[in-house]
């Protein structure tokens, strides 16, 4: 019973984050210990894979769209997955509840990020490596941008990282903001930038919980399968359903989950 | 219809505009097309090996563990047609793919003579390497 319900739940978890640009491990995580009581590493490790299917499945789309920026993306990353590594470690060593306290203060900060509007985005300037473009499937026109703030960036990278290792999120909630606020980058670019980055990060994770047997098949197979299920029907969905709506949804929910995490760090 | 029409019409980025992109662009496209193959060949390959497994449990053949097997026992599980087998090396493949990416990338960085790029992204590979050294100590 309780397969068919992880792959009911990750299949919607795959569908919301195909169409809002998050990871699903912001959902799962919370799902999994509040509701179906599996141990928070356990349900991290579970997590941390649901990411890296979510991520490879929604980069196929991104890729082939040209919104990816693979060098920035690869730069990024040395900070990204050295904050995993490290977030990794933490997470086997710390208790559960200092878990349950950390991820409420995330998903309160993922909360406010959400209403805050990204900045204009910068010209790029001639021979810059990091410089990107893509087609607007809007106007149809090619958008150049460069890149401002890389040393910002990689530090909050490190961070983005860090988190990703502890709690089994993919870190995408901090790395859009940080490229489309600080750095600049177009928010679509963002978006799909973050998503091939989460991979690689929650990858990192999840090899370390893998060798440490923290990646049980029996939470982590039938979300694998609903979310490689859900990530293919969001798109797909993506014109018979308002994106204004789902996003308040997700904003509901979220908060609901920081509540219930936060009274789980405290022992209620 | 403009090369990135053409290329996401065939859902692969890139291939057989070269001749009309600049070299940036041109290398750019190839390093997105190794990124893509990957990616599709790995989730593919993760997702048939853990339906498999999910056919051998209703076969009798095993159920869901509460622990991976580590690859070469669960190669041999596998080779015996054990359904943990098949859920292990099934999420070990997915896993893997954004690892086997890493190592796509450089390959195409490589081959675009863009050096700086094969030196960011193998530290990168270093330090998902040390990841698996840590998990396995």
């Amino acid at each position: 019973m309780t397969f068919f319900v992880l792959v009911a739940v990750a299949v919607i978890v795959g569908i919301l984050g195909s169409l809002l640009g998050v990871g699903g491990g912001i959902l799962i995580v919370p799902i999994l210990t509040l509701f179906l009581d599996v141990p928070v590493k356990n349900a991290v490790g579970t997590s941390l894979v649901c990411v890296v299917v979510t991520s490879s499945a929604s980069q196929l789309v991104y890729v082939a769209r040209g919104l990816t920026n693979s060098r920035l993306g690869m730069t990024l990353e040395v900070a990204t997955t050295l904050g995993a590594l490290v977030g990794g470690v933490t997470a086997i060593l710390v208790s559960g509840r200092a878990i349950f306290g950390v991820f409420a203060a995330v998903l309160v900060y993922v909360l406010i990020s959400m209403e805050r509007k990204p900045a204009e985005p910068l010209p790029a300037s001639p021979g810059s490596a990091l410089a990107g473009s893509f087609p607007d499937p809007d106007t149809g026109r090619t958008i150049t941008y460069g890149v401002d703030h890389l040393s910002a960036g990689l530090a909050l990278s490190f961070v983005a990282g860090n988190v990703s290792g502890l709690l089994g999120v993919g870190g995408g909630a901090i790395k859009v903001p940080v490229m489309a606020l600080l750095m600049r980058v177009p928010l679509r670019a963002a978006i799909a930038t973050s998503n091939l980055m989460i991979g690689v990060t929650a990858a990192t994770g999840a090899l370390l919980f893998f060798g440490r047997g923290l990646i049980e098949p029996r939470y982590a197979v039938p979300t694998a399968l609903g979310i490689v299920i859900g990530a293919q029907l969001g798109p797909r969905l993506s014109s018979r359903v308002s994106t204004g709506v789902l996003r308040r949804v997700f904003e509901v929910l979220l908060a609901v989950l920081a509540v219930q995490m936060a009274l789980k760090a405290v022992g209620i | 219809m403009d090369d990135r029409d053409h290329a996401r019409q065939d859902g692969v980025p890139g291939e057989g505009q070269a001749g009309r992109q600049g070299d940036g662009e041109r290398r750019r496209a190839n390093v997105d097309v190794v990124i893509h193959h990957t990616l599709a060949a790995g989730v593919a390959v993760g997702f048939v090996l853990l339906v498999a497994g999910l056919a051998l449990t209703v076969a009798g053949r095993g159920g869901l563990a509460t622990f991976s097997l580590k690859a070469p026992a669960a190669w041999r599980a596998a080779l015996h047609l054990r359904a943990a087998g098949f859920y292990s090396l099934g999420l070990l493949v997915l896993i893997l793919t954004p690892f086997v990416r890493v190592m796509g990338s450089i390959v195409a960085f490589a081959a675009a003579r863009d050096w700086r790029f094969v030196a960011v992204t193998c530290a990168v590979l270093a330090v998902m390497i040390a990841s698996i050294a840590i998990g396995a100590a």
